[in-house]
């Protein structure tokens, strides 16, 4: 409920600008020894020495399993939990210092199938719910509204409540509402979990489409390591840290193997 | 080989809600079969169904030779079960769970033990539950308290085995080792496996495979005759990699509209896969792309299962 306080945020602030070419590209996630303990006395570590660069129009994959700490970096770089040491910007605001800033201008979708709707309302009651909160001029709304209703395939379903939709439809309405303000920036927590086949194939061709049309930038997390190859850069985490880091390829050549086998031969190393 | 489980038209109903539609199956004895479908597709309703704790509202099954309606005390002295949720106590310890369900099951304690002779015992170590007899359920990991309900739920040395998606949320490592226990139940025990699970990958562990979708068995066969199948009804694989493939993609729109991103690799679904590597790679270099590289994938098993999930709803719409 903490993206609510983004009303009357800018629509989408200036990014910091890019230098010409790739080589040298300012990242638009920096992430550098990012810590979070919970509890008193700082018992319990949910993840630790956490470094890594989202560079624009990647799209960055956390890989693990649940209590790996995926979900923790995700809430500190939407600006919904806060870090407990190290250093995290996003689109060059200090998150770790100024939280609130960096809600207005990425698209975060929280771990849940949907858990940023309302049962209540229909699918067209809550994407106009997400325009008057993000304060979108109607063009650009009418616009995305349209073609993210046609990519998700959700327009019969217009006038169906939130709560009668199927899983599959009620994720990707959920990502819907987060896309509907254009952000530049997409943290996306989870967003295939529980999901049936064919809504996830929609979802990744969404996202595919929008890296590829308008260079936006993806941090998601998922605990499927086959999705792992579906990601441009994994980070692969265990027990709170980063246990090996690349592009898909250059891990299956490095290690020679799948990346499932990739995780299972690091865990065994490591413990 | 006989068949340890018969599902003749299962249907079942929660009021006007079809949970499961009309799903025959059978099960052969020392078989691994694997029921995969994403939420809602009736896997556990279709798997409590099979265990007697459900009844179907239509149809019959039978399972190792009792009907689950009429003979459900037979049946249940024939099963092991695993739910979803690993239904242990967790305020109890490991030993303490293990002593709880041999009462449950009426198994003579000290008695006969999961994977092997030497009591509860002897169940504890090929498990890896070694020196975890007094810790208490709720501090174990996860992985060592899915070790420990499939402790439980073999017990009383059941010839038929139901997991009802064991290892969702576990690591793959944890997840790797409880598959081998499963081979070892399944080759050195004789024991039959029906396992649910939504993990693609996991599933192309399985001897057999049924597709779920909305309720309906869709197709079950071995995972391989499932992909050449889907390869037959709408063609193979073939990927794409090249350093710039965001626009070698936006360039092979064109010739091959059907071309999917996935990852930094391009994937087209093609009847004519030499060819058409041939048709792609001439295109790019006329493009200026020279250092894409063709090759012909195996379908994986998401992949293949989309495929018959598209052509089961053609017939049903």
């Amino acid at each position: 409920m903490e993206g609510r306080h983004a009303v009357g945020k800018a629509l989408n602030p200036p990014i910091p600008p890019l230098t010409k070419g790739g080589e040298g590209e300012f990242p638009v996630i920096h992430v550098e020894n990012l810590c979070k303990y919970y509890g008193r006395r700082k018992k319990v570590e949910a993840v630790c020495g956490i470094s890594f660069n989202v560079n624009r129009g990647e799209i960055f994959g956390l890989i693990g399993p649940d209590g790996a700490g995926k979900t923790s970096i995700i809430q500190i770089l939407a600006g919904v939990l806060s870090a407990s040491g190290g250093k995290a910007t996003v689109a060059g605001i200090d998150v770790v210092k100024d939280p609130e800033a960096v809600k207005g201008i990425v698209g975060y979708m929280p771990q849940g199938l949907g858990l940023n709707l309302y049962d209540s309302l229909s699918v067209a009651e809550n994407i106009a719910f997400f325009r008057d909160l993000r304060q979108i001029p109607t063009d650009i709304y009418e616009q995305n509204r349209k073609e993210l209703l046609h990519m998700t395939r959700l327009e019969p379903f217009l006038g169906r409540q939130a709560r009668h939709l199927s899983g599959g439809m009620r994720q990707k309405l959920a990502l819907i509402c987060t896309l509907i303000h254009l952000p530049d920036i997409l943290l996306l927590d989870e967003p295939t979990t529980g999901v049936d086949p064919i809504s996830r194939q929609d979802f990744w061709r969404i996202i595919h489409h929008i890296v590829q049309e308008r260079q936006v930038t993806v941090l998601l997390t998922t605990s499927y390591m086959d999705e792992a190859e579906r990601c441009h850069h994994v980070a692969l985490m265990h027990e709170g840290r980063i246990i090996e880091q690349g592009t898909p390829d250059s891990l299956k050549e490095k290690y020679d193997a799948g990346l499932e086998d990739v995780f299972v031969r690091l865990v065994h190393r490591g413990g | 080989m006989e068949n340890i489980i018969q599902c003749s038209s299962v249907t079942r109903r929660f009021n006007a809600f079809v949970a499961v539609d009309n799903v025959s199956l059978s099960v052969e004895k020392g078989e691994v079969f694997g029921l995969l479908g994403p939420n809602g597709a009736g896997k556990t309703t279709l798997i409590k169904m099979m265990c007697g704790l459900l009844e179907p509202s239509e149809g019959n099954i039978k399972v190792a030779g009792f009907d689950v309606l009429t003979q459900r005390r037979h049946v249940w002295t024939h099963i092991g079960y695993m739910s979803q949720r690993f239904s242990l106590y967790r305020d109890l310890t490991v030993m303490e769970n293990l002593k709880l369900y041999a009462g449950l099951y009426g198994v003579p304690y000290p008695s006969v033990s999961p994977l092997g002779k030497g009591g509860i015992r002897g169940g504890i170590e090929p498990l890896g539950l070694s020196g975890m007899e007094d810790r208490l359920a709720r501090d174990l990991p996860l992985g060592m308290r899915q070790r420990l309900a499939l402790a439980c739920a073999l017990l009383h040395e059941p010839p038929v085995l139901f997991l009802d998606e064991p290892t969702s949320g576990v690591d793959p490592v944890a997840r790797r080792s409880f598959w081998d226990i499963i081979y070892t139940l399944s080759r050195e025990s004789g024991v039959t496996i029906i396992v649910s699970t939504h993990y693609m990958v996991e599933a192309e562990y399985c001897d057999r495979l049924g597709l779920m979708h909305q309720g309906r068995l869709i197709a079950a066969d071995i995972p391989l005759n499932l992909k050449s199948t889907s390869e037959k009804r709408s063609g193979s694989l073939i990927s794409i990699r090249t350093s710039d493939f965001r626009r070698a993609f936006d360039l092979i729109t064109g010739p091959f509209p059907q071309a999917l991103l996935y990852g930094s690799h391009i994937h087209i679904r093609t009847f004519n896969p030499e060819s058409d590597k041939e048709k792609a790679l001439h295109f790019l270099r006329d493009a200026g792309i020279t250092d894409a590289e063709i090759s012909l994938q195996p379908l994986s098993m998401e992949e293949t299962f989309i495929d018959y999930i598209r052509a089961s709803d053609e017939i049903h719409a």
